[in-house]
């Protein structure tokens, strides 16, 4: 059984009989899948990767590394390292994902020590998720990324917690929300030319707060 | 110019080229320097603001892509393989086509008569006297073409020369 009982976020948990018969089908298929793989059968393990990259991409890789280049590049990587190490992957009872988003997260850890980018995370952080991966109880896979998804938006809101509100207030509209600039310009009482100097100061000031780990003093 | 008024104005010029990265516009040819690199690092990380907090999905072209990438359909060893088994074949279908192609040639041997050079006889040579001084010179001319004779038998005996003039 995979998840058949899912304690959600925000502590509420839920038992839904339906979601149990198709995770337990989808860890079948995955099993087979797995066993073709181990095999030698690359169109298997291409199907294993189908089914789980987009989520891998989307939930682990990409809130991570802070962008679509890198995380394309680090997700080609991951499926390297899966073609390379697939015979050495152990079935258990928790299924394929777990194995899949813990080599991501090692990548991922690689190219953040290695980066030359202002990103959010850094490697200590995704340290800390391997180590949590390592110790809690395995979840079900939706739950899984359901909570890598938002973990990441938490990491962002804790951010901006850390700055002058009327900054946070600039990126949430102009750049979490993509909000046009003139119309985000007229809703902060600014002139457009005003806005960018002060967009401009919010994401230095932002910058400097993640860079420190503290709040930033502006 | 004050340090103010020359602070805000670089101010201005960082944000109006964070301006322009957030909204994906290309810079100008001579917008370069510490300003432009500040605002590249303030839109990478309004970029992963964004990544962070609404990530796009990844299409199923380019995942297609990263995919075909990681995974090749024929793996190197497998290429390896392929190119040894595929010249090894080349090899013995050109040895059959040498072995196939000399056959005729031996059938040819084996089955068409062989013209065999025969030699005259010299024997009316001999029936008039010989002039004195002439008796070495017939009998070089008579053994040149003796030899000529021999030559041209092993020749047609080892079918190295097809057809023989005389």
């Amino acid at each position: 059984m995979n998840g058949a009982v899912a304690i959600l976020p925000f502590g509420v948990s839920a038992y839904d009989p339906h979601r149990e018969v198709d995770a337990d089908a989808a860890s079948a298929r995955d099993r087979e899948l797995v066993a073709r793989a181990q095999a030698g059968d690359k169109q298997a393990l291409g199907d294993l990767l189908r089914t789980h990259g987009p989520a891998l991409y989307r939930n682990v890789l990409l809130p991570r590394l802070g962008s679509e280049a890198a995380a394309k590049d680090a997700l080609a990587e991951v499926y390297e390292k899966v073609l390379g190490n697939i015979g050495k992957f152990v079935w258990q009872n928790v299924g394929f994902y777990p194995w899949l988003r813990m080599v991501a997260l090692r990548t991922a850890i690689d190219h953040l020590r290695k980066k030359k980018r202002t990103v959010l995370f850094d490697a200590d952080d995704l340290e800390r998720e391997v180590d949590a991966q390592n110790t809690q109880t395995p979840v079900d896979d939706k739950l899984s990324q359901m909570r890598d998804a938002r973990a990441a938006q938490s990491k962002v809101e804790e951010a901006l917690t850390r700055i002058n509100p009327r900054y946070a207030q600039a990126i949430r509209l102009r750049v979490l929300e993509d909000r046009p600039r003139d119309e985000v310009s007229k809703t902060m009482d600014v002139t457009p030319a005003t806005f960018d100097v002060l967009l401009h100061r919010a994401l230095a000031a932002l910058k400097k707060a993640v860079m420190s780990g503290g709040e930033s003093d502006e | 110019m004050s340090d103010r008024e020359d602070n805000d104005k670089a101010e201005q010029a960082s944000a109006e080229a964070l301006r322009r990265a957030l909204d994906g516009e290309s810079r100008p040819a001579n917008d370069v320097g510490d300003k432009v690199d500040d605002a590249d690092d303030l839109a990478e990380l309004a970029e992963s603001l964004r990544a962070a907090y609404d990530p796009k999905a990844l299409s199923p072209k380019d995942h297609e892509e990263i995919i075909s990438r990681a995974i090749p359909a024929r793996s190197r060893s497998n290429v390896i393989r392929v190119t040894f088994g595929v010249v090894s074949a080349m090899a013995i279908a050109a040895a059959l086509i040498l072995y196939i192609g000399q056959k005729p040639q031996q059938s040819m041997k084996d089955n068409a008569p062989i013209a065999w050079a025969r030699s005259r006889s010299t024997a009316p040579l001999f029936s008039e006297p010989l002039k004195a001084g002439q008796a070495a010179a017939r009998i070089d001319r008579i053994a040149l073409a003796r030899e000529h004779d021999f030559r041209e038998n092993r020749f047609a005996a080892r079918l190295t020369k097809p057809e023989r003039s005389r």
